[in-house]
């Protein structure tokens, strides 16, 4: 299956490395989407038909990643979508919400396994 | 306790250098030259709060800034200089992000301000802070320094 992603993150620096290691991690990717924070990444949900993959930065402005995750699982259309949470920091307790959210985490800086590794739990493989 | 602290940090910056960046220390035994009292440097600095409050430093010669922003986004030719310098903004944000849960443990939670840069010149940070660590890579000498204060709860 191609992938459809959207990228979040509030430094376009953070989405251009991000983007990059995904290229690299050997998925099939059909399209990239970008979005600077929770709430535009939430319209860009709403315009763009089959995105099926989110990669979320968590500290964020106006609308951080756990609520843009919790948003995300209260709706119908996007409860399902398989988000990894890209971050800085990853502490044990910050982690264990996320999974709670059904959200899987990556810490940064990662490559490209780590990365795959994280895509295939949160897809499910 | 500042000991470990300074450990801590020197093990960020050169895990976070060699990850993101591919730069690594270089061998004690190399021959390097000095650094000149006179080169430029760039100062970052990283707000935190959370589990303790604090900011982290994070200081690298001027000559490292477009070097560090080309690996860090695989990019060959030039870069604007406001890219190169968000790129070393995220670069002193990672390190800041991998170096507390060394310091506080792997339950604290931190939230992270935004890296600003704070000085553009020769700078003289003074020996305010509670741990530094020096890292000299082949691209040249990285200097991490760390105030905080953890609260009770983060202490624990």
């Amino acid at each position: 299956m191609s992938l459809n992603v959207l990228v979040v993150d509030d430094s376009p620096v953070m989405r251009k490395m991000v983007i990059r290691v995904l290229g690299m991690s050997g998925l099939p990717i059909e399209s990239v989407h970008e979005a600077c924070q929770g709430r535009e990444a939430l319209d860009v949900l709403a315009r763009e038909g089959g995105i099926n993959l989110g990669l979320f930065d968590v500290n964020m402005p106006i609308l951080n990643g756990e609520e843009l995750v919790m948003l995300i699982r209260s709706q119908p259309e996007t409860a399902a979508l398989p988000v990894v949470m890209v971050s800085t920091e990853g502490s044990v307790e910050r982690i264990e919400r996320l999974k709670r959210l059904g959200a899987a985490f990556i810490r940064k800086p990662f490559g490209p396994e780590a990365l795959l590794d994280a895509i295939i739990s949160a897809t499910g493989g | 306790m500042n000991g470990e602290w300074k450990a801590a940090l020197g093990r960020a910056v050169r895990d976070v250098f060699e990850n993101l960046c591919f730069m690594l220390p270089t061998p004690s035994n190399a021959s390097v030259p000095p650094d000149s009292g006179t080169s430029s440097r760039v100062v970052l600095a990283v707000d935190f709060s959370g589990a303790g409050r604090g900011t982290l430093h994070l200081t690298l010669p001027d000559s490292m800034v477009l070097p560090v922003a080309s690996s860090m986004l695989g990019e060959d030719g030039p870069l604007e200089l406001s890219e190169q310098y968000d790129a070393v903004c995220e670069l002193a944000n990672i390190v800041c992000g991998n170096v507390l849960p060394l310091i506080a443990g792997e339950r604290a939670v931190f939230d992270l301000a935004s890296p600003r840069v704070i000085a553009t010149m020769d700078a003289d940070l003074g020996d305010a802070f509670d741990a530094t660590a020096r890292v000299r890579l082949d691209e040249g000498l990285v200097c991490a320094s760390i105030s905080l204060e953890l609260s009770a709860a983060g202490a624990a």
